[in-house]
């Protein structure tokens, strides 16, 4: 891996994990989880041949919440403190804007599977209320944690360039997120559409090259 | 320049290859005679000839109509098929066929070879459904003009006999008439006398010659009690009534009695009628032939016939009565969960440790590494945990099979049809495999619109065992199907009645505890009592007086309730005999004809229904 981009990589890394305000956020973000499952969990009735809410009620919760801590918490809390921006890096390491949004975004992914993976134990109750298998749990949790990542790419570009208006940038793209999630979702159980995942992902892709190419002074010039 | 010459050459031995491959030709015999046939279990042959040899299977796929909606779902049976270069073979198979036309496809390799689709010409309803064995189509078509009862034909030859006694399902009686059975299959000759076995009835004629009657099927009827034809001449003017009317001469098959056989009827000292029980069944034997130009003039040949079907016994129509109660019937294993505060303060506890560690961790500036280490640890022996804490009580549920048994059977013998329903169960490992002989019956899926939440079997499987698999990547398996079949259950009833009192005796050989017996007549109910196993009891009843309207006021459980819901669509109220229905203890354990190629907990309900027979004297 190029130096820089692994020094911007573990720097922002650094910068997220040891402030313990992240942490916080990975314990509501659990603690949130914890609840649906408590709420929707099959205790005390006879079992019978009808499948628990449970596993749709807990991989539901979980997107929504990567998104919002993504897109929104994360950046919105944690922004300011250590976390440096782009254009800060960029004086800092003088050197092109690709290492350093290539190391954020890595960062962005390791950030991600640390808060899913650590509703894993939670994850595992809603296999044990037989709401599903361990390859569903697994490969569900793998669909939210790349949703996340793109999320968080696209969290990543609104905290770059729309750093005044985050909070309500974050807001409407979590809206727009909300509406197509609730449009795509079916009755039939958890399934993430993978064409949704990928409109998704052209959107976090044509942001980070905005953050690089900087469309609009490229189009209209300064 | 040569490149192109072995290109060439290669394009055309692909495609001789593919057109060798296609050369094959695949036609279908729905039922018997001419694709007629009763709604049902029917045979189905598939005739396959291939210019190369061919090993694939046969997908035949039915159409069911939902129940209440107006769409459509399809089963399918997988037959393999494998026959030499050159040859022309016929597969047989026995479906549930709903009316819907079948399509039936040949794979090789999941490759498409051959497409066919037929359908059957359903009879209305009739009393009898008779089937003539016969090389002759014709001669006995009088039977459908009788007056006394709905009669209908069908004809089929000796070649044309299914190997399976399911493939008999809707026939009540058999013909065997001008036909040799004696190169018929083992398996043709056991499907016939299973299916007799269940009370049936079956005529064999005397027109055939000696050499026709030299079967096994007829040796293993009659024995050797058949000697030579013989010219009869009857006297007139005897007072004797005779059953022929103005017929003076006959040929007549001479009999001797023996141990298997009995003679049943004799016209002036002459064996007309010969019978041979086969458990429930009756086999009958006619000295003569009944189309002999001497009997020209019988004008009671109809009923003759008809008088010899009332031998028989015609279970009750029970395809499908307990698909929709499924789900109220079937007992699965219950367990109890933890309760959601175990589960709020579980995660609390997991929550504060990754709290813990990482507020350590960055209050003694740790390193990025040995913080990712902490963490993931954490979350492993967590998960862990949890896991083998809760995993031990949800196994006892996984793997369970459900079985509602409807033991249809005469008061005497102990030969039963059964009709069975099954909820399968499983959330944890991949579904088992269920297997049925195929002498004793067949799986089939449930009616569509039983229930949505039951996934109907992916395929069943034809050859020797009848075998049932689901599609192993349902995540959260219900899955529902059926099997029709015939085994022994050694429950005797003797009954009589007395003066307005029916005297019921119900002899309990079987291990199972017979937990209440129920009588059903003219819309009532009547409470019997239960029977230990291995014992027997009497119990006596006036079926004249006030019965119960309903049994919900005798048993009050609601599982019951639903029972009694279920027998009630099996059309009691047409019958004008008294019908016992008997109901096995709960969780009986009963041999299930049905095996499992790994362990399950196997549940099942029999239920007993026989129709006690009371003569118009009320004897």
């Amino acid at each position: 891996m190029n130096e820089k981009v692994l020094r911007v990589f573990i720097n922002d890394l650094k910068a997220y994990l040891f402030n313990f305000r992240f942490w916080l956020i990975d314990a509501g973000l659990i603690f949130i989880s914890a609840a649906l499952i408590a709420l929707s969990w099959p205790a005390g009735r006879e079992w019978n041949f009808s499948r628990p809410i449970t596993g749709d009620v807990f991989f539901y919760g979980l997107l929504v919440l990567a998104a919002v801590t993504n897109l929104n918490i994360k950046n919105n809390i944690l922004t300011f403190s250590q976390v440096l921006t782009i254009r800060e890096w960029k004086s800092k390491l003088e050197c092109k804007s690709w290492p350093i949004i290539l190391g954020v975004c890595i960062s962005a992914v390791v950030q991600t599977l640390i808060l899913i993976v650590s509703t894993v134990p939670v994850g595992i109750f809603a296999y044990l209320s037989g709401a599903v298998t361990l390859n569903k749990l697994y490969s569900s949790m793998f669909s939210i944690w790349i949703l996340g990542i793109i999320l968080g790419w696209i969290g990543i570009y609104l905290q770059n360039k729309f750093t005044k208006y985050l909070k309500s940038a974050g807001a409407l793209v979590l809206l727009v997120f909300l509406v197509s999630l609730l449009l795509h979702s079916n009755s039939l159980g958890f399934k993430l559409n993978w064409m949704f995942i990928f409109g998704y992902l052209i959107l976090a892709v044509i942001g980070l090259a905005d953050l690089k190419f900087d469309f609009r002074s490229l189009l209209f010039g300064e | 320049m040569r490149r192109s010459f072995v290109l060439l050459c290669m394009l055309i031995v692909c495609f001789a290859h593919t057109a060798a491959a296609q050369n094959v030709n695949m036609s279908l015999q729905l039922g018997f005679q001419d694709n007629q046939t009763p709604m049902g279990w029917v045979p189905l042959w598939v005739e396959i000839s291939a210019d190369e040899d061919l090993e694939g299977e046969v997908r035949i796929k039915t159409v069911h109509e939902q129940r209440f909606e107006l769409a459509e779902q399809e089963s399918q049976y997988i037959l393999p098929v494998s026959l030499p270069a050159g040859a022309v073979r016929i597969f047989p198979a026995v479906i549930y066929y709903t009316g819907h036309a079948l399509t039936v496809e040949l794979y090789v390799e999941d490759r498409l070879l051959a497409v066919s689709t037929t359908s059957g010409e359903l009879f209305p309803i009739s009393d009898y459904n008779v089937l003539v064995i016969s090389s002759q189509y014709a001669g006995f078509d009088f039977l459908a003009h009788t007056q006394e009862s709905k009669v209908s034909v069908f004809y089929t030859t000796p070649d044309f006999l299914p190997d399976e006694w399911l493939g008999y399902g809707q026939i009540q009686a058999v013909i065997i008439h001008k036909a040799n059975l004696a190169n018929i299959s083992p398996n043709q000759v056991e499907a016939l006398l299973n299916w007799l076995s269940l009370g049936n009835i079956l005529i064999w004629t005397g027109a055939d010659g000696y050499g026709f009657l030299d079967a096994p099927l007829f040796r293993q009827l009659f024995s050797n009690s058949i000697t030579h034809k013989q010219l009869v001449k009857f006297n007139l003017e005897s007072k004797e009534p005779s059953l022929f009317g103005e017929v003076d001469a006959l040929e007549l098959w001479q009999v001797e009695p023996d141990s298997n056989a009995s003679i049943f009827l004799k016209v002036q000292g002459n064996p007309i009628l010969v019978s041979s029980a086969f458990q429930q069944g009756n086999a009958f034997f006619l000295t003569f032939d009944p189309n002999s130009p001497q009997l020209i003039k019988w004008r009671q040949k109809g009923l003759f016939f008809t008088q010899l079907f009332e031998f028989g016994y015609s279970p009750l129509n029970v395809t499908g009565v307990a698909d929709g109660y499924l789900d109220f019937i079937a007992v699965p294993n219950s367990i109890m969960l933890p309760g959601k505060i175990v589960i709020l303060l579980v995660s609390i506890i997991f929550i504060s440790f990754v709290l813990l560690i990482n507020y350590l961790v960055i209050s003694y500036k740790l390193s990025l590494t040995k913080m990712l280490i902490f963490t993931i640890m954490i979350i492993i022996i967590s998960s862990s945990l949890i896991y083998n804490w809760f995993k031990p009580r949800i196994e006892s549920a996984n793997n369970t099979l459900c079985e509602i048994a409807i033991i249809q059977k005469k008061p005497v013998g102990s030969r039963a049809f059964i009709e069975s329903y099954y909820i399968y169960f499983n959330f944890i490992d991949t579904p088992p495999k269920f297997k049925l002989q195929r002498s004793q019956g067949s799986f089939t899926s449930l009616l569509p619109g039983a229930d949505d939440r039951f996934y109907q079997p992916s395929y069943m499987i034809l050859p020797r065992d009848s075998t049932v698999y689901f599609n192993s990547n349902q995540d959260w398996l219900i899955g529902g199907f059926r099997s029709s079949y015939s085994m022994d259950i050694p429950v005797f009833i003797e009954y009589a009645l007395v003066d307005d009192l029916l005297k019921v005796l119900i002899i309990n050989d079987s291990p199972l505890q017979l937990d209440y017996s129920v009588l059903y007549y003219h819309d009532q109910w009547f409470l019997l009592g239960s029977v230990e196993p291995g014992s027997g009891q009497v119990f006596v009843t006036n079926i004249f007086n006030q019965g119960l309207r309903n049994l919900q006021q005798l048993v009050s459980d609601s599982l019951e309730y639903q029972l009694i819901l279920m027998l009630h669509s099996l059309q009691l109220e047409k019958s004008t005999n008294p019908i016992l229905v008997s109901i096995f203890a709960e969780q009986s354990k009963i041999r299930s004809a049905v095996e499992v190629n790994k362990p399950v907990n196997h549940s099942i309900l029999p239920i007993l229904v026989s129709e006690l027979i009371i003569d118009e004297d009320g004897t």
